[in-house]
């Protein structure tokens, strides 16, 4: 293994023969890591839940309630797996990165590794946004329109949904600056073709929000400004990369 | 010759005229069976939501969530209702229909074996209602723990307890299932008695497609299911016996 990973980072191509069957116990086995790192994650999680729990009541600044018979077990037992795929997460990408990498030239190989740590981080990004600053803003937002009359109890089950659809779509829409890049750099869209989209690109910041939120204005509006900023900021850095080319 | 043979075509024809009309009474009348023990039910559904109450930990109550929830649940609980009465009224339709094809013995045995099944419908039924259910629900409304208080809304919880009580009275029908199939060939005792590993994961998989979506209840299900499977080896050995003697 050790020689081969050697062969592998030399500048000339080498092209490791595996057979079907060795790239099938590979998937095997890795798949295995995976699941067994999942499983580790979900027992550990297991035991974060309650944190997460009273945090959360202390957040609705009331306790939960459950409507169906099963749903305080089974919300959380979905908290501790959530919680498990995170805590595992590391070694899930590795255990995909060590198998995709044989197959990939040097050169895309290279590529990868420039774009998958932006990614793994803009997503990290992402979801520290929404969990720092949607979701305390969004709850409020919402709890705000209980009065004396209209009192909240709130289910478990659907508290969680809430919690995940403003947490987890802004680390997907994070990767949006990848995006941009990577069209550029294909030569999909020039730099000076996205800033003619720029009306485009706003109003569809919009739209994405509305699609990946909560259906209510103020956290669509949450996603579509960070969007909107996350373009600036990559035409901003795209143009001073070429202006310094230039000169 | 040509006469002749029109003739008995015609008389075909009458015939199946006739098993046509009478497929229809049968169904009439079955729907007729259903409809009028529906009506029975929804009598009793009243009372049967309030034992359903009573299963509930002392102090919980039923909530409703939407206008309509409480009288759906009953609508719900008198087609469930009418539904199990009916059925061996049902069955006795599909029986009158194709006795003609059957021989004496096999008629008297279908005659017994109807509410035989709906004995053993009864028992697996009350087994989890009696037994199973308050267990189950003593374990899932204590989990929720302070944060999260139960507060039963009636349609998820007539749910609950109809994918609890019905799933079991069907699986209750296993040792008949067995003795017909060893009867007929299909299965052989020793075998299944060899191959009960495989039995042992189908159960399991079984248990968690009937039961709510919990490994609670799946592992409550699982059990009698695994006695029921012993159970049925055991008659099907005695079957298969009792016929090699007789053979």
């Amino acid at each position: 293994m050790a020689e081969r990973e050697q062969l592998d980072s030399s500048s000339e191509y080498v092209l490791v023969e595996m057979t079907t069957e060795e790239h099938l116990a590979e998937l095997r086995s890795r798949l295995l890591v995976s699941l067994a790192a999942l499983t580790v994650g979900t027992v550990i999680g297991w035991f974060l839940v309650p944190g997460m729990l009273r945090r959360f009541a202390a957040d609705t600044a009331r306790p939960f309630i459950f409507v169906a018979p099963a749903e305080a077990f089974t919300t959380y037992l979905k908290m501790a797996v959530l919680l498990g795929a995170g805590l595992a997460s590391p070694v899930i990408v590795l255990e995909a990165w060590r198998f995709v990498l044989p197959a990939l030239f040097p050169h895309e190989r290279r590529l990868l590794g420039r774009y998958l740590p932006g990614s793994l981080a803009l997503f990290a990004a992402g979801v520290a946004f929404g969990y720092w600053g949607v979701y305390p803003v969004a709850l409020r937002f919402f709890l705000g329109f209980g009065t004396e009359s209209v009192q909240p109890a709130i289910a478990v089950g659907r508290f969680l949904s809430f919690f995940i659809s403003v947490t987890v779509p802004f680390g997907l829409v994070f990767q949006f600056p990848l995006v941009l890049s990577i069209l550029v750099r294909m030569g999909m869209v020039t730099v000076g073709g996205l800033v003619r989209l720029r009306k485009m690109i706003y109003f569809l910041s919009f739209v994405v929000g509305a699609i990946l939120t909560p259906p209510d204005a103020v956290s669509q509006v949450m996603m579509a400004l960070p969007l909107i900023v996350l373009y600036e900021i990559t035409l901003w850095s795209m143009r001073k990369g070429e202006r310094n080319r230039v000169g | 010759m040509s006469a002749d043979s029109s003739t008995e075509t015609a008389v075909e024809f009458q015939d199946l005229v006739q098993r046509l009309a009478e497929v229809r009474t049968r169904i009439l009348r079955s729907l007729g069976f259903f409809a009028a023990a529906s009506v029975l039910a929804y009598a009793f559904s009243q009372r049967m939501l309030d034992d359903m109450q009573r299963r509930l930990p002392a102090g919980s109550e039923l909530v409703f969530l939407a206008p309509s929830e409480a009288f759906f649940a009953r609508i719900k609980l008198a087609l469930a209702g009418g539904l199990v009465l009916a059925f061996p009224f049902l069955l006795y339709q599909v029986l009158g229909f194709v006795s003609p094809y059957l021989n004496r013995r096999d008629r008297r045995v279908a005659l017994v074996l109807i509410p035989l099944s709906f004995v053993l419908f009864l028992l697996g039924a009350g087994f989890s209602y009696f037994v199973m259910l308050p267990f189950a629900l003593g374990f899932l409304l204590g989990f929720g723990g302070p944060l999260m208080e139960p507060m039963l809304s009636v349609s998820p919880y007539v749910n609950f307890i109809l994918l609890m009580v019905l799933p079991l009275g069907l699986i209750f029908q296993l040792p008949i299932v067995m003795v017909f199939l060893t009867r007929i060939g299909i299965v052989d005792p020793v075998h299944l008695a060899r191959n009960r590993k495989y039995a042992v994961f189908a159960i399991f998989v079984i248990a968690a497609v009937l039961t709510p979506a919990d490994v609670f209840s799946q592992l409550l299900m699982a059990g009698p299911l695994l006695v029921l499977y012993e159970l049925s080896l055991l008659v099907g050995r005695l079957a298969r016996r009792r016929q090699s003697s007789s053979d």
